[in-house]
């Protein structure tokens, strides 16, 4: 099989062998809550940093917005299901249209910015934000925040269950990872690979910047907000902490770990960062140093992340492999 | 609000305001000279203060000794920062440095939780005087040091740069990196300084600020998005906007506490920065140039 062959194979085979995976976890995981609880929990991570590949890791722009639209998304679920009564499902249809639209409408002045002041404008927009849920108690409860929030259900059918909750998830992960792989192979993703290197560049080879930058943002604060919809519905409370700075530094963190342009790297990101805290906290007070070594160290020592450090490895096997084949055929 | 009220108001901001311009001053000094924003600097600010308070607290130093100690243990920490970490990823472009930073100022925290715990632990005052009364308005001595300090520091690396061959060295290096090693000047030497000054100037306003506000472990963060903020009111790129970028961001959290209300503060000040980012990148107080 060539090296050509060998790629388009796999390239068929991972989708379908992913979404096996996906559906034969939970017996893999024998149905523990507890592990179920943790690959819900990666799926959501998954979904949010689905959007931040896509804009950081293709496109080169470093938004910290995500935590802001992950909480902005909760929050709208929160009310329309809690002071409006509304089903669950139609509060996720709201959290990712009301997230969407803010991301849309910031999108134009903030997108002008580029790298460290990108950054900075929008943790600002973030800790704003977070002020704002804050100090409008009567709204969404302040600091204590909102508690007793419905399960999503389908009929009489409702996803109160890890199990249930977990296929929730992963079916939306699996849809929006499915969407991220196509835009990152259409022209839209060659365009944001050319203007993450040279805007003015890419400008000159038809590519339109300002569109685009601000269309993959808008998808990752959409990605944003069902992701914030879906955790606060399972852990069934919502309060500010969950949203703040700290968040998008995770979100980040994740990429850089995983590897920033794959969509493999979201999800070993996502993967590392939720399972290492828990491996780790048997350590008590030295955890989070032990965590910000192995975070400073990824950053250093692999550029690619987990991905990146794993597809060369996959490569050099299997040059190393065909010339050994070779020699045996000699 | 009364005038003496004001007046309060009016002292607190310039307070904050002289430790906002400290850190973005450190800012600026990293930044003209190897074009790195430290996501660590505020963590230096924590080091001096930590330091300097629990040696003080712990130990029994008197205040000026372990305050000199808490200044010096934060300019090792940018010996390490910079000499360690930054000059060996100074290839690996611009992302890779921000996330080098970002990692390093989560492992000073943890660090000082270790060391520290979470209480925070304040410092005796150096100046063993009453506050001055004006019009019935307290000025604590300490924020009279503070602000000294910080106008003393700006006039001392302004000398620094224009007229020390380091100094020279390090303004020549921030203008063009491979014409100033062309020219004979050890790059990798005149990076790892201004790392370690930066770090100085933080740690300076770390054990300054400890007898005015008490300081905890995890404040270093804050710090940098304060000073980072202040830094780009004023203007990044030169040291006497940035100072100015300080004391205008604490009076304006000041203002906006005294005439608005004190939960809104850091968001006014955020809403500032995003605004001026928006109308003027370049910052308030430096000369507009065109840019590529």
């Amino acid at each position: 099989m060539s090296a050509e062959q060998s790629r388009a194979f796999g390239r068929q085979i991972l989708p379908v062998a992913g979404i096996g995976l996906v559906g034969v976890l939970p017996v893999l995981l024998g149905g523990s809550n507890s592990l179920l609880n943790i690959a819900v929990l990666i799926g959501i991570y998954f979904i949010v940093c689905i959007g931040l590949s896509l804009i950081f890791g293709i496109g080169g722009q470093l938004s910290l917005a995500q935590a802001a639209f992950y909480g902005i998304g909760a929050y709208t679920s929160a009310l329309f299901t809690t002071k409006l009564g509304a089903p669950v499902l139609l509060g996720f249809c709201a959290a990712a249209l009301t997230a969407g639209v803010i991301g849309w409408i910031l999108a134009a002045p903030i997108l002008r910015l580029r790298t460290v002041y990108l950054a900075m404008a929008t943790l600002a927009f973030g800790e704003i934000l977070i002020t704002l849920i804050r100090e409008n108690r009567g709204l969404t409860g302040g600091s204590t925040g909102l508690l007793n929030l419905p399960a999503p259900a389908v009929g009489p059918f409702a996803f109160d269950t890890p199990l249930s909750y977990y296929y929730l998830v992963w079916t939306v992960a699996l849809a929006a990872a499915w969407v991220a792989r196509n835009i990152i192979r259409s022209r839209i993703g060659l365009g944001l690979r050319a203007l993450s290197d040279t805007e003015i560049g890419a400008a000159s080879c038809g590519v339109d910047v300002a569109r685009f930058k601000t269309w993959m943002f808008t998808l990752g604060a959409v990605l944003a907000g069902i992701a914030g919809a879906l955790f606060v519905h399972y852990i069934t409370f919502i309060s500010p902490d969950s949203f703040s700075v700290s968040f998008s530094i995770l979100m980040v963190m994740i990429l850089a770990i995983g590897g920033r342009d794959s969509l493999a790297g979201a999800l070993l990101g996502a993967i590392a960062v939720t399972v290492l805290p828990i491996l780790l906290a048997s350590y008590d007070r030295y955890s989070e140093l032990i965590f910000g070594v192995l975070f400073l160290a990824a950053v250093m020592f692999l550029p690619n992340g987990l991905a990146g450090a794993g597809s060369s490895l996959v490569r050099r096997l299997t040059v190393s492999a065909r010339s050994s084949g070779e020699r045996a055929s000699d | 609000m009364s005038f003496s009220a004001f007046l309060q108001f009016l002292f607190s901001g310039v307070t904050t305001g002289a430790v906002y311009a400290f850190v973005a001053l450190a800012f600026s000094v990293t930044f003209t000279s190897s074009g790195i924003v430290n996501f660590a600097q505020g963590q230096f600010v924590m080091i001096g203060g930590m330091v300097a308070a629990s040696l003080c607290a712990g130990y029994g130093i008197p205040v000026l000794p372990a305050m000199l100690i808490g200044v010096a243990a934060a300019a090792v920490a940018g010996l390490v920062v910079g000499a360690g970490f930054i000059l060996p990823m100074l290839r690996r472009g611009e992302f890779t440095l921000i996330l080098v930073t970002l990692g390093l100022s989560i492992v000073f925290e943890a660090l000082a939780l270790i060391a520290f715990g979470t209480d925070p632990l304040s410092l005796p005052s150096l100046l063993d005087l009453e506050p001055l009364m004006v019009h019935g308005a307290s000025l604590s001595p300490d924020s009279i040091l503070l602000v000294a300090a910080i106008l003393a520091v700006l006039a001392g690396f302004h000398v620094f740069v224009r007229y020390t061959r380091w100094g020279r060295a390090m303004r020549a290096t921030s203008i063009d990196t491979s014409v100033a090693a062309s020219l004979g000047i050890n790059v990798a030497f005149t990076i790892a300084l201004a790392f370690v000054l930066s770090a100085t100037f933080g740690g300076l306003a770390g054990v300054l600020l400890a007898p005015v506000i008490s300081t905890g472990a995890q404040t270093g963060l804050l710090m940098t998005l304060k000073g980072f903020t202040a830094a780009v009111l004023g203007g990044i790129s030169t040291p006497a906007g940035s100072v100015a970028g300080g004391f205008l961001l604490g009076l304006v959290e000041a203002m906006a506490t005294g005439f608005i209300s004190s939960t809104y503060q850091n968001a006014i000040g955020l809403g500032l920065l995003i605004l001026l980012l928006m109308v003027r990148p370049e910052g308030l107080f430096t000369a507009r140039t065109r840019r590529a």
